[in-house]
């Protein structure tokens, strides 16, 4: 039964059509709108005043020309004298790098045509320095130049500080290397590092953890561990992703867990810088299949190498895995003595991770 | 007049409801399959609060519409409901149940569109003994440059992420002062490392003058967070003031001075301010004992509003939000790195009422509808 019919007539049903549908064009149109800039006030926070961003700061030495900063270099000096010579001063700071001491010093090493040295001689090497309230290591090499034979030495120091590490490198002539020795040790003491500038948790820092996930995650993108017994574990550095103690008849071994992007320099390349560390000489790909053992860890093929020193007396077990994106480098250096009765705990150590 | 008639035509006819309907299925799919490559938020963005789905051919910066997007299908599916209401329709006892059915069908596509447009989202940090005023958007961020000049209030200038295009010369309202965007990226970072990163060039003042920041891939893990940044130039009547790098990762603002007046410039995640403050009190955060399962999580709070007067502790725990002025904040999450700290979820949706009302209405319909066939039957059998 029809009780009525709102509208009657064909064409004013029409125009109703239309109205509706053009109405909600309208409200379409306007809520599409682009954003706009809002101006307003508000009272001032009085709980937390925000300390104003800034940057590294730091007293020029006398005689130091500031250049301008470029590529990673956050300050950069030129210093110069009569006679020609020239020295170049550099402040870098890296984060998120898992760099070993090692390395960093073999590279500037390398930088004067010596040798590689291996952790001991590091540790000889270091001449402890602060800059900016934290500390580090200071070392100072002299060799020849890589390029054109002529003297050269470097004055470096590799200071972390909150995630960051800060590398102040001088290198040039070494007479002028001398005479400015002094003041680029003050200039790391008078070395402020800026209010901190950046967010603990920067580049895609994670979400809270909700309150409705059944257990607390942890971290997902940290890697996870089992330490096999009487393994130490030590604080975390901004080298290394884990790190441990192993104390044995015979002395102490230490163990590192770090990665890098990338094939961060393949197997042979690392192979043989770990071979250098411990004075040996280096081998081929040949050599290197002969040598190194497989392993399957998170689905990925890793290598493992047992690296023992001319003199028998420090060991290193290496371990190689390209997983992903990234490279992980697992190492045990040190009494060959322990380091030989820990192989089957290194490899279940290794075996065991849980590689996001 | 042909032409009207042809226009009601389409926006009435069955066809056009078919064809919206599949073509939807079709989004909906393609926008979950797209979820694995851009992630939740930019699917969002991109296949359903837009009109049209863009493909941009590789190499270029063109924007080709390949497919209607959620809005446009949304609304052409709202416009032939109601047209083909109004040309069709004709109020029965019979149809009373279709009525009520399409009736709350149009109250649901008008509230999701309300939700859209109205709706905010944010978090509310906040550390034991801290007092905020405002919470903070959890994607969107914005560029603020804050006038610090008066000792007691701060004047806000808040451009909106959405408006900082590469080449964009943007007037800040009451001000001699111009920004020009430079560089914006979506993700950024400060590892030189990480994969893909590309140098941000270096600005003549503030922090960007002497640390290497790096544009990052966007991330679409919808566990972690894009941290925006961008290069902008300053510029009053007599030229540019110098360059600076902004970035949600940098936790303090920098600050300049123009004109006998001191600013802070900063890129940070868009803030809801209130007319009222929260402070946490305390903080519990219990687990069953010898596991890492959460129990409960309760927040202390105490409300106060100058304006009322009002000032009042509230126990915030999981399923016990507190709803005040129409925002309503949950128990959602706690900082894992750091004790007594909370993380309360805002949410703020006027229009959070028509979801229920229009499913009722379309239940109720349909039961009406249901019933008066039924009675017919029966009637019929009987008779």
């Amino acid at each position: 039964m029809q009780y009525f019919s709102i509208f009657h007539s064909r064409v004013l049903r029409r125009q109703a059509c239309l109205t509706a549908t053009a109405t909600l064009l309208l409200v379409f149109v306007t809520g599409c709108k682009r954003e706009s800039i809002q101006v307003y006030q508000v009272p001032k926070e009085k709980s937390a005043q925000a300390p104003v961003a800034e940057g590294p700061h730091w007293n020029t030495p006398k005689g130091w020309a500031p250049q301008p900063a470029g590529g990673m270099r956050v300050a950069s000096f030129l210093i110069t004298d009569t006679n020609g010579q020239r020295a170049d001063v550099a402040v870098i700071p890296l984060t998120g790098h898992e760099l070993e001491e090692v390395d960093m010093v073999n590279m500037w090493r390398g930088d004067v045509s010596q040798r590689p040295i291996d952790a001991n001689g590091v540790a000889k090497a270091a001449e402890k320095v602060t800059a900016g309230g934290a500390s580090g290591n200071l070392f100072d090499f002299v060799g020849t130049s890589k390029t054109n034979a002529q003297p050269r030495r470097v004055i470096a120091a590799m200071i972390p500080s909150e995630g960051t590490t800060w590398f102040f490198k001088m290198s040039g002539s070494p007479g002028l290397i001398e005479q400015n020795k002094a003041a680029f040790k003050d200039f790391l003491k008078t070395f402020d590092f800026g209010a901190a500038p950046l967010q603990p948790e920067m580049a895609s820092a994670p979400v809270p953890a909700s309150s409705n996930s059944k257990s607390v995650p942890a971290d997902s993108a940290a890697p996870k561990f089992k330490a096999p017994p009487g393994w130490q574990e030590q604080p975390p550095s901004p080298m290394r992703i884990a790190s441990f103690l192993v104390q044995g008849e015979g002395g102490a071994a230490d163990v590192s867990v770090s990665a890098l992007g990338g094939a961060a320099g393949g197997f042979l390349g690392n192979v043989n810088r770990w071979r250098g560390q411990v004075g040996l000489g280096e081998i081929d790909q040949a050599q290197l299949t002969r040598e190194a053992a497989t392993l399957d860890v998170a689905g990925s093929k890793a290598i493992l190498v047992d690296i023992t020193s001319a003199n028998r007396q420090t060991n290193t077990l290496g371990v190689i895995l390209p997983h992903g994106d990234r490279t992980w480098f697992y190492k045990m250096t040190g009494s060959a003595a322990v380091v030989k009765a820990q192989k089957n705990n290194f490899v279940e150590f290794v075996k065991s991770a849980q590689i996001p | 007049m042909k032409i009207l008639e042809k226009i009601v035509d389409f926006l009435t006819s069955l066809r056009l409801t078919v064809v919206c309907l599949a073509m939807s299925l079709v989004l909906v799919f393609a926008g979950t399959i797209a979820q694995v490559n851009l992630g939740l938020y930019l699917v969002q963005e991109r296949y359903f609060h837009s009109l049209f789905v863009f493909w941009t051919p590789s190499g270029t910066h063109l924007k080709i519409p390949v497919w209607p997007g959620g809005y446009l299908l949304g609304g052409l599916l709202l416009a032939n409901l109601i047209a083909a209401h109004v040309q069709r329709f004709q109020f029965t006892k019979k149809k009373i149940g279709i009525f009520m059915v399409h009736f709350g069908l149009i109250l649901l596509f008008l509230g999701q569109f309300m939700t859209d447009l109205f709706a905010t989202e944010s978090h509310l940090r906040l550390e034991e003994g801290q007092t905020k005023n405002y919470s903070e958007s959890d994607r969107k961020s914005e560029l603020v440059l804050v006038d610090v000049t008066d000792p007691q209030r701060d004047r806000i200038i808040a451009i909106p992420e959405s408006r900082l295009r590469p080449g964009a010369e943007l007037a800040v309202p009451d001000s001699p002062l111009k920004v020009r965007v430079k560089n914006y990226f979506k993700n950024s970072t400060t590892d030189a490392g990480a994969a893909g990163a590309v140098a941000s060039p270096k600005t003549s003042e503030g922090f960007g003058a002497r640390a290497q920041f790096f544009e990052a891939p966007i991330v679409v893990d919808p566990n972690l967070r894009n941290m925006p940044s961008a290069v902008i130039e300053l510029a009053g009547p007599k030229g540019s003031l110098g360059s600076w790098f902004v970035s949600t990762m940098l936790s303090a603002p920098q600050q300049l001075v123009y004109d006998n007046r001191t600013y802070q410039l900063e890129m940070r995640f868009a803030r809801f301010y209130k007319p009222y403050q929260i402070q946490l009190l305390h903080f519990s955060h219990e687990q069953y004992v010898g596991t890492v399962v959460p129990k409960n999580f309760a927040s202390r709070i105490r409300l106060t509003r100058p304006t009322t007067g009002e000032d009042r502790e509230v126990l915030i725990y999981m399923n016990n939000p507190l709803r005040y002025d129409g925002t309503t904040y949950y128990q959602a999450g706690f900082d894992d790195k750091k004790a007594g700290v909370t993380i309360l979820q805002v949410v703020r949706n006027p229009s959070w009422l028509t979801p229920y009302l229009s499913v009722t209405l379309v239940g109720a319909g349909l039961v009406v509808q249901f019933m008066s066939h039924l009675f017919g039957f029966v009637k019929r059998r009987i008779a």
